[in-house]
């Protein structure tokens, strides 16, 4: 049994039996002065409660949480020390745990302290409420089987959403534990080379995309993600070798309904990130989200689903590729074709491979731009405005879409597939276990993604 | 013939006789710790401290029932539900019907369980309380429930009588931000964990505010206050999660002004140590409960 401890310090338990200076306290008879100044000094200091009560009245997190830089009122040293310790950090950037579960106190499961449940892939917001488009770590609700084959009826232009949370089947990492940056890292020097433990490592968790004291950037993502090598900088704005860098010089004006407004008065909630009632959301195809927005130049940085690619390959290098990719060979030896992204799709592309005509996002249930132009690329012949994005086909946190038959078995390096229960065998990073690990963060099942636009 | 009628009048173990000269602690030390529940967030215990009632977050997000010893008696969730649908967060004990309640937001129900963990039925507020997010419980000693509801354009604290009619609303004014827990002391008092405010609010029986403590770094203020409790010392029990400690204090018997008595816990895994602590509980024998959350445990304090 610990008793108090001597000196008083946290450890044990350390009693204080009076309260400290300014404290509310039973009022002192004694101190109470005469004079023809009281009626004023009691109307100043009623004046001045009421001021401080307002000012403590003002709520922290209904603007953008915690993660707002510079705002007085919200980081209060102890804030910091909430998260920090100058000596006595356990983990690296000071922590005093690992961020995963400093997220996750007001992220984690039931979210006591936000709108954004993570784990879960649920948000509560009154205005976008729903299943989290990009899904949860543990949990996700994305309608993963809604797609069959041709048959594109009912969706009305949302993706549907489940009413309660399936068990993710793949996911991004947030524990810090290593995982492989895949496409990052040098090129096999021969062709033919699937030695994929060439690929980066990096110790993923929540803020090597998010920045957690807040910035100017749609869902306050880090100008470059962590150990991506781009963060590295110093970068100016704009596409480094194939990737972005987004500065965040700029005071950020946060919404009640999103992160993505930027200095204000450019948007509305309508189209800022998409809208969603009930357990659908709009795929955003149209909506003109942005992904920043530079305060300096007025201009926006592209738009969401297209610069979020170029942001997306900071770290996945290799996956950004311009029209005419899938049909040129890159030179790399392990991704020597590859489906293009953040560039407008040739519609008249050779060897049939869109079956039947162009279908609007909505139709097909991903979202791609169909209304701008994007940022990079050189539109081909007959396009006519059709610019996938990472996030057309993956989600951003975890996916509940299962694999089958040979397509689970992709890119699963290491992982131990049983045959007969037709399985991946094993423990992610998260202890989930028995997971499929090899759903790769699509949002539909199989390859119901692909099929979505090219209806083979 | 003390022992006799100490005994008869408090119902308390021979053991916790007040010494002649001794005085009772401002704050509790160190007991033990128990293992079974993953990420624990609520938690409860009758008064006899005989059953201790933990909703885990994690793993099966189960309501679990342990003895006072920590043996795991019964694990219990709502038929037909899969962990992907529901999550428990906060449990409160009704002292008229032992029966156990636990909150689960992102469901948008309150789930009431028997004493021995046997799932029952939902809690079916007044049908003026639509699309709420109930997430902390309390039970004044009538048996009304009172309710933190967080839902984005709400923030305050429900109170309900045993039908589910809805009695009155708590705290409209004060733009509370994620009230977590709750607790109501033998005055009717309601102690109220602002979350995200950093703030411990007090409310009178009719809602008025009668103190605060504020988010900062002096002794007794707080950071992110999540769980809360009375212990059967009278105190405010207050377990700030990015503290990784629980605060203890005396309400003003006349103001219900809250006076800051100690601390106890430090961030870590070892005996007494916490790791994003959430949820509180005590019982009429000087036992004080805290759902060490990341360290997947319940601790015991006593006095």
């Amino acid at each position: 049994m610990r008793m108090p401890s001597a000196d008083g310090q946290r450890g044990g338990a350390y009693v204080r039996r009076h309260p400290p200076k300014g404290w509310a306290s039973r009022k002192d008879p004694n101190s109470k002065r005469k004079g023809g100044g009281t009626v004023r000094r009691l109307a100043m200091l009623l004046a001045f409660g009421a001021l401080w009560l307002f000012l403590l009245a003002v709520p922290a997190f209904a603007d953008g949480g915690p993660h707002i830089a510079g705002q007085g009122g919200n980081l209060t040293p102890d804030s910091c020390a909430g998260c920090h310790r100058a000596h006595s950090a356990v983990a690296a950037n000071l922590l005093v745990r690992d961020q995963m579960s400093l997220c996750y106190t007001c992220h984690g499961a039931s979210a006591t302290g936000s709108v954004l449940d993570v784990v879960d892939g649920i948000s509560t917001a009154s205005i976008g409420g729903g299943a989290l488009r990009g899904g949860g770590v543990q949990f996700a609700l994305l309608n993963t089987t809604t797609y069959t084959g041709n048959l594109i009826v009912g969706w009305g232009g949302n993706i549907p959403a489940l009413a309660t949370g399936a068990a993710t089947s793949s996911h991004h990492s947030v524990d810090a534990s290593a995982v492989t940056m895949w496409g990052n890292g040098p090129t096999p020097a021969t062709v033919g080379d699937t030695s994929y433990g060439k690929a980066e490592k990096v110790n993923l968790s929540c803020g090597s995309c998010h920045d957690p004291h807040g910035n100017h950037q749609y869902r306050i993502l880090k100008p470059g993600p962590s150990d991506s090598g781009i963060a590295n900088g110093p970068y100016s704005e704009g596409v480094q070798a194939g990737r972005v860098y987004i500065n965040d010089a700029s005071a950020k004006t946060y919404t009640t309904t999103n992160y993505a407004l930027i200095d204000g008065g450019a948007t509305s909630a309508a189209n800022v990130a998409g809208t969603s009632s009930g357990n659908t959301w709009n795929g955003g195809p149209n909506d003109g989200s942005q992904l920043a927005y530079n305060s300096t130049t007025k201009n926006w940085w592209g738009t969401y689903t297209a610069a979020s690619s170029l942001w997306c390959a900071t770290c996945h290098t290799r996956y950004n590729a311009v029209s005419g990719a899938e049909f040129t060979p890159s030179g790399d030896a392990v991704y020597m074709f590859k489906h293009p992204v953040y560039t407008l799709i040739n519609k008249d592309a050779p060897d049939n491979v869109f079956n039947g005509a162009w279908l609007s996002a909505s139709q097909t249930g991903v979202p791609y731009n169909t209304a701008i132009t994007p940022v990079q690329g050189t539109p081909g012949a007959g396009t006519t405005n059709h610019a996938p994005a990472c996030l057309s086909c993956h989600v951003a946190h975890g996916t509940n879409a299962s694999m089958t038959n040979t397509v689970k078995n992709q890119y699963s390096p290491g992982v131990n597939f049983n045959s007969t229960n037709q399985q991946v065998q094993g423990t992610d990073s998260q202890g989930l276990t028995n997971v499929h690990l090899t759903s790769t963060l699509l949002r539909l099942d199989n390859r119901g993604a692909c099929q979505a636009c090219h209806q083979k | 013939m003390l022992v006799a009628g100490w005994y008869l009048l408090f119902r308390k173990p021979i053991s916790e006789l007040p010494l002649p000269g001794v005085t009772s602690p401002a704050v509790p030390t160190y007991s033990f710790a128990f293992y079974g529940p993953t990420e624990p967030q609520g938690i409860a215990v009758t008064p006899a401290g005989d059953r201790i009632y933990v909703a885990e977050s994690g793993a099966d997000r189960a309501l679990m029932v342990f003895d006072a010893k920590g043996n795991l008696l019964k694990q219990s969730t709502p038929p037909g539900t899969q962990a992907s649908g529901r999550t428990p967060v906060y449990v409160a004990v009704n002292p008229v019907t032992s029966e156990v309640y636990v909150s689960d937001r992102p469901g948008k129900v309150i789930d009431i369980y028997a004493a021995d963990g046997t799932y029952l039925r939902q809690f079916k507020p007044d049908a003026s309380v639509k699309d709420w997010a109930p997430l902390g419980l309390a039970f004044d000693a009538s048996g009304n429930l009172y309710v933190s509801d967080v839902a984005p354009d709400a923030q305050v604290v429900l109170k309900f009588d045993a039908t589910g009619k809805l009695l009155q609303t708590i705290g409209k004014d004060s733009a509370m931000s994620y009230p977590n827990g709750i607790s109501v002391d033998a005055a009717g008092r309601i102690v109220v964990a602002d979350g995200s405010n950093g703030r411990l609010l007090v409310f009178d029986p009719a809602g008025n505010r009668l103190g605060i403590v504020s988010r900062g770094t002096a002794d007794g203020q707080l950071g992110m206050p999540r769980g809360t409790a009375i212990d059967d010392h009278g105190s405010v029990v207050v377990v700030d999660t990015t503290a990784h400690a629980v605060n203890f204090y005396s309400l003003d018997q006349g103001t219900g002004s809250p006076t800051f008595l100690g601390t106890v816990g430090t961030e870590g895994r070892q005996e007494g140590g916490l790791e994003y602590p959430t949820g509180a509980a005590a019982d009429a024998h000087g036992h004080v409960y805290v759902a060490d959350t990341r360290n997947d445990r319940i601790q015991v304090w006593s006095y």
